[in-house]
């Protein structure tokens, strides 16, 4: 029977001691990442795991798989994806974001590049 | 020929000897045994099943017998090998034949990976077939049962094979497991079905086995579009409610109950996210099988 686990940024995982500057999606070419509207699903075949996304996390998970990306710019993509986006919510956003990257370097679905 | 158009004598004799071969669905089996209770259960259950003569090659070579002589005088028990290896542990003799059809799936499950297979029930009308993945004691194979008695064509009670490469389903119609009460609900609700006799303690509790019929056997070379996947959960005095799942719930849920989900890797996350492109998914909540019947119905004409 299938190993799979539901996932989405709510999920709380160790904060990293460093944040290394860039990430891409782990996998390269076996990754594969389905959106259906609000919910993404993805296969690792590093792992051997299927994993059901929210939007953002999905979202963020398609740009790692073509692109090696800074936090800045998964920064960026992050506010840009969120509707009503206001600049007070840098903070929450910065939170999200941390914890969602490790959850998926828990995940094996991220590498973090030097 | 058809299994039913050899005599009693001819039928024990071919599995007593050199073995049975008859196809289900896309694969060939050859069946040997010494057991009169596997002649008489293929008999009454497999007559429709087209003999292959002087089959030189198939696809699961099966012996039923006693495990070694000494076995046979003092508690008489069964064994069962395919291509030679044991992967069972002996079980009574009275449950050989029950042995026979538990052994076949796992043969199907372990050996056929160019399909996804999900452990569902899978029933067609028109071309299209609803899915209905389920553990043990979900209700699944007594939904199955009369399914098939209201015009809908069996496909399997067992498992859903997904061509990995066209998305469709293949047909493997075998005969429905029944257990404990689901065996006197269809014996009750459909007078004229064929129910091999029971057998009581089983590791499943009483089973038995109902005779698939002889359309769905016939067309068991026609393979189906999916069109639904219902989960079905049978609960006593329970109203019939339909729940559907996100896309994403309904693959994790077939995801578990594959057989060969993990085995399969890319490729069946590709098979599974294709079908899911095609179909919706669905919780049902069931005590009275005419609803759940009507509400089967209608999901698969889209009303």
């Amino acid at each position: 029977m299938a190993n799979n686990n539901a996932t989405g940024p709510a999920v709380t995982q160790p904060t990293m001691n460093h944040a290394p500057e860039r990430y891409r999606a782990a996998g390269g070419e076996t990754l594969r990442i389905k959106t259906w509207g609000d919910e993404t699903v993805v296969y690792s075949s590093v792992s051997g795991e299927t994993h059901v996304l929210e939007r953002h996390a999905g979202a963020i998970l398609a740009e790692l798989a073509t692109s090696t990306l800074t936090i800045d710019e998964i920064r960026t993509l992050l506010a840009h994806s969120i509707d009503d986006y206001q600049p007070d919510m840098d903070d929450e956003l910065s939170t999200y974001m941390e914890q969602l990257l490790n959850d998926f370097l828990a995940l094996e679905l991220i590498v973090a590049v030097d | 020929m058809k299994v039913s158009d050899l005599s009693t004598a001819e039928l024990n004799g071919l599995l007593r000897r050199h073995g049975l071969a008859f196809n289900i669905g896309p694969f060939s089996v050859r069946v040997k045994s010494p057991f009169t209770r596997i002649a008489s259960g293929i008999a009454l259950l497999y007559s429709d099943y087209s003999v292959v003569p002087d089959a030189p090659i198939v696809d699961f070579n099966i012996e039923i017998r006693p495990p070694n002589r000494l076995r046979r005088h003092f508690r008489p028990q069964t064994s069962f090998y395919f291509d030679g290896q044991n992967p069972f542990k002996p079980l009574p003799q009275d449950q050989c034949f029950a042995m026979f059809e538990w052994g076949l799936n796992w043969c199907v499950a372990n050996t056929a990976h160019h399909y996804l297979n999900i452990h569902a029930a899978v029933v067609e009308k028109n071309g299209l077939a609803v899915i209905m993945p389920g553990s043990p004691g979900s209700g699944k194979s007594t939904l199955c049962a009369a399914l098939v008695h209201h015009g809908w064509r069996l496909l399997s009670d067992e498992m859903a094979l997904l061509c990995t490469r066209t998305g469709r389903l293949t047909p493997i119609p075998r005969p429905v497991g029944l257990k404990n009460r689901s065996i006197d609900i269809v014996k009750k609700l459909y007078e004229d079905t064929t129910i091999s006799d029971p057998v009581r303690d089983t590791a499943k509790g009483t089973v038995a086995h109902m005779r698939p019929p002889a359309a769905s056997v016939m067309a068991a070379s026609e393979q189906a579009v999916p069109k639904v996947v219902v989960f079905p959960t049978y609960k006593d005095n329970a109203e019939t409610v339909l729940k559907p799942l996100s896309k994403g719930q309904a693959l994790l849920k077939i995801a578990d109950n594959s057989f060969n989900y993990n085995i399969l890797g890319v490729r069946g996350f590709d098979s599974l996210t294709g079908m899911l492109d095609q179909t919706d998914g669905y919780q049902l909540t069931y005590h009275k099988l005419d609803d759940a019947i009507l509400e089967i119905t209608r999901l698969l004409e889209g009303v």
